[in-house]
């Protein structure tokens, strides 16, 4: 089993992605707003099935991206403190 | 018969499609990611890592599915929006024309049957020629008829193909339960209150629903509230808190008796919208790193943190710990506000609402913030951060002495 570093930017990076594509799915409408100007034909009912006929699962799906973005972020600040500590070992100031 | 205009902006459903293509990209190279995470030689050596891969594993399939529909409601789209700008100025101009000719032929018609009057018919060039514009006039609006329905026809038949390709879309295992959508659709029409009866024989609690609903926003946010965690209960909290000042108390006894048929863990389960700002915030707040670097070290570049206050290791630890907890304090520093304004019968009915719809805990904290000063003391992170970030102070981690 192959062991990979992951360094604190790419775990922020990765929790923040988490929380905009949770963020965005959250706050994903219908798209009454917008319909108007799809012609006022079958399309417009068609695509807030699409959009909408998955709010259940959407609120699921949000829910769970956002926990992971917490774990996330959880992650990157331990792997942030841990690389301080570390640095702050190998210029040669405190050793633990 | 006046012909009929297409509605529709092609360049509202292109930025519509593009918006909906961004979407799929932004989603489909986070499932590329996550995908690469869950291989099983990947390992992160950390307990963060660990409780990553824990809660990674419980990620619902639907990431993937979602990017599908999203692509291809994208396509779809661009093509509708192709026909919708090609098509939709010809029949514009149909428009104009066939009402153009419809004009002229009325204005002929009585000028025609002027000449009639003054003793002039058919053989009498004036009168001929006159008839024979009409004729032209007719002509040219029925072409622009036939021509309008021509271009009509090539609309719909674009419409059909998109709403075939999205409805085609929406048949995946991403839509929501026959149950649910039952629920929902009666949740709605229950908004007159009129459905309650037939609510009350799917769940106990949707009778009770009803009667806080009437009192605050609308039966549908509570019964989707109580049968699938919908919703804010910060919101419905307020709702009936002010209800119950405004002298429809009963709603406020009722979401006593309701709220004791959920557990806790279901009730501090707060709203979607109001949770998700709230973690959005606690996930980029911590983790604003930027490089930085001593000058005149060696040592490898540092991150340096920014945070709303002091640093230290156990306060940013615990920052996401308590992500979920802060953010409803904060919705409930909001609603606070809220019943402050609408003076002190509203704040007691607020805490008892709150009590009666959050659980102690979280009541201990309002009570906590009960003073002389309109304005609570505001104690959790979340809080005290300074909503703009970027003027939060910058702590950099340096290398002892």
């Amino acid at each position: 089993m192959a062991v990979i570093r992951v360094d604190a930017s790419v775990v922020r990076e990765l929790a923040l992605a988490l929380a905009d594509v949770g963020a965005e799915l959250a706050a994903t409408g219908d798209v009454e707003p917008a319909r108007w100007a799809l012609g006022g034909g079958a399309t417009g009912a068609a695509l807030n099935e699409v959009l909408g006929n998955w709010r259940h699962e959407r609120f699921l799906l949000v829910d769970a991206l956002l926990d992971l973005a917490e774990a996330a972020a959880q992650a990157g600040t331990a792997y942030v403190l841990t690389e301080s500590v570390l640095t702050r070992s190998w210029a040669g100031g405190v050793t633990g | 018969m006046i012909l009929q205009p297409l509605p529709g902006d092609a360049e509202v459903v292109r930025g519509l499609a593009a918006h909906l293509r961004a979407r799929a990209q932004q989603m489909a190279d986070l499932a590329g990611l996550l995908a690469r995470l869950r291989e099983a030689s990947t390992v992160w050596e950390s307990p963060a890592g660990v409780v990553f891969a824990t809660r990674l594993a419980g990620l619902p399939p639907s990431l993937d599915l979602v990017v599908d529909r999203y692509a291809v409601a994208a396509a779809a789209l661009i093509e509708l929006a192709e026909v919708l700008g090609r098509e939709q100025p010809i029949i514009q101009a149909c428009v104009y024309e066939e009402s153009q000719a419809q004009r002229q032929i009325l204005l002929l018609e009585d000028e025609l049957a002027r000449l009639a009057a003054g003793g002039l018919g058919r053989g009498d060039p004036l009168y001929e020629v006159l008839l024979a514009d009409q004729r032209r006039e007719v002509a040219r609006a029925q072409e622009a008829r036939a021509r309008h329905t021509a271009a009509w026809a090539r609309f719909t038949e674009a419409d059909t193909r998109c709403a075939d390709r999205l409805a085609a879309a929406a048949r995946d295992r991403l839509q929501d339960g026959l149950a649910y959508r039952s629920v929902r659709g009666a949740a709605q029409l229950a908004d007159g209150v009129a459905a309650l009866g037939a609510l009350g024989t799917l769940h106990p609690g949707f009778k009770a629903a009803g009667v806080v609903g009437a009192g605050a926003g609308g039966v549908s946010d509570a019964v989707m509230l109580l049968a699938y965690d919908e919703g804010s209960w910060g919101d419905l909290a307020a709702d009936v808190a002010f209800a119950a000042t405004t002298g429809t108390g009963s709603a406020l006894k009722a979401g006593s008796a309701l709220t004791g048929q959920f557990s806790r863990a279901e009730r501090i389960r707060a709203g979607v919208a109001a949770a998700t700002r709230a973690k959005v915030d606690e996930v980029r707040g911590p983790l604003r790193i930027t490089p930085f670097a001593r000058p005149g070290a060696h040592a490898p570049s540092l991150p340096a943190i920014a945070t709303g206050g002091s640093f230290t290791a156990r306060g940013l630890l615990t920052k996401g710990v308590n992500a979920a907890r802060s953010g409803l304090d904060r919705a409930l520093l909001d609603d606070w506000r809220l019943a402050v304004r609408n003076g002190k019968d509203a704040k007691v009915h607020f805490v008892t609402g709150e009590a009666l719809l959050r659980g102690s805990w979280l009541t201990q904290s309002v009570v906590n913030r009960l003073g002389p000063s309109p304005h609570p003391p505001v104690s959790s992170s979340s809080c005290a951060r300074s909503p703009d970030h970027s003027a939060a102070p910058v702590v950099r981690v340096l290398p002892a002495r």
